[in-house]
């Protein structure tokens, strides 16, 4: 989740939604079921996945398949084939994401939320829980100072 | 989108519930969704198939004669295959996409007919005449009530 300008909280993919509905709205809904038919029925297992979008291969950084010749571009995290992070995106008009200043800050974005997930994963502050279904723990990317 | 958090609350956010995406959830109708799920089934059923056979998507791609390009585009769940390459793919990997048997996928109509009617002043063998005629039309059972008048 993150803070708009305005204070209210959205998530990283509401804000795909809302850059994409207007432009893209077929792709979009496309991207919404399949979304739902991961985490109602077959999990997030790798093949639904674009792997390796990040700069290093253990960041975990990976697109969602867009739909041919319309190439709407969700970025994730997927951490395991039950838990994967939904980031934004949107269209992709370039070869490479690192042409598209867009797309290059969504990219960056992820990889650096996967490397603070990843520590936190290593040093004990954050768990996937026995079921497998649930990331515990310190949740707060980066903490706000008190108000 | 919600209020501003209590930055000091170390559960806040467990309980997010997106509006938007709810919003966008309820328009889908069932079947386009049942449509995806099933596209989505076959994708994974695929993929697994070929991982339990212990087989990369390039050596899948090469039992196909296929570029590998392609067989991603197979597992992602946004294919839409024609007949004869789940055929194929049934035939490669050794599993079930399409049941085309007969057997199983024939219409078979089971029904029960109750006729009740009552017929008056008619002679036995007119009645046998009837029923006969009431068995060519195919029908399993019948029951016939009749009062026979002396």
């Amino acid at each position: 989740m993150v803070e708009a300008v305005d204070g209210t909280i959205t998530t990283k993919f509401e804000q795909f939604i809302e850059k994409c509905r207007n432009t893209h709205e077929a792709a979009l809904m496309d991207i919404v079921r399949r979304l739902t038919s991961l985490g109602n029925m077959t999990g997030c297992t790798e093949n639904f996945f674009k792997l390796n979008e990040g700069l290093n291969s253990d960041d975990l950084v990976c697109a969602l398949y867009d739909v041919p010749e319309v190439n709407l571009r969700l970025y994730c995290i997927r951490l395991s084939d039950q838990i994967t992070i939904l980031g934004s995106g949107g269209p992709k008009t370039t070869r490479t994401w690192q042409e598209d200043k867009d797309l290059e800050r969504e990219v960056h974005s992820m990889m650096d939320t996967s490397a603070i997930i990843r520590t936190k994963i290593r040093n004990g502050s954050l768990k996937i829980s026995e079921d497998g279904l649930q990331l515990e723990g310190d949740l707060w990317i980066l903490r706000p100072s008190a108000q | 989108m919600k209020n501003k958090p209590k930055y000091n609350d170390d559960n806040w956010g467990d309980d997010y519930s997106s509006p938007l995406i709810e919003e966008l959830s309820n328009s889908i109708p069932s079947h386009e969704q049942e449509r995806t799920d099933n596209k989505m089934k076959l994708a994974s059923k695929i993929f697994k198939a070929m991982k339990s056979h212990n087989i990369t998507q390039t050596q899948f791609a090469a039992l196909m004669n296929k570029p590998v390009s392609l067989i991603s585009r197979w597992m992602s769940g946004t294919h839409n295959f024609t007949a004869d390459t789940l055929f194929d793919i049934q035939r490669v990997l050794g599993i079930s996409l399409l049941d085309v048997e007969m057997t199983n996928s024939s219409p078979q109509i089971n029904f029960k007919l109750n006729i009740s009617s009552t017929i008056t002043g008619w002679t036995s063998h007119e009645l046998s005449q009837y029923i006969n005629d009431m068995g060519g039309l195919a029908i399993s059972e019948k029951t016939i009530e009749y009062v026979t008048e002396n």
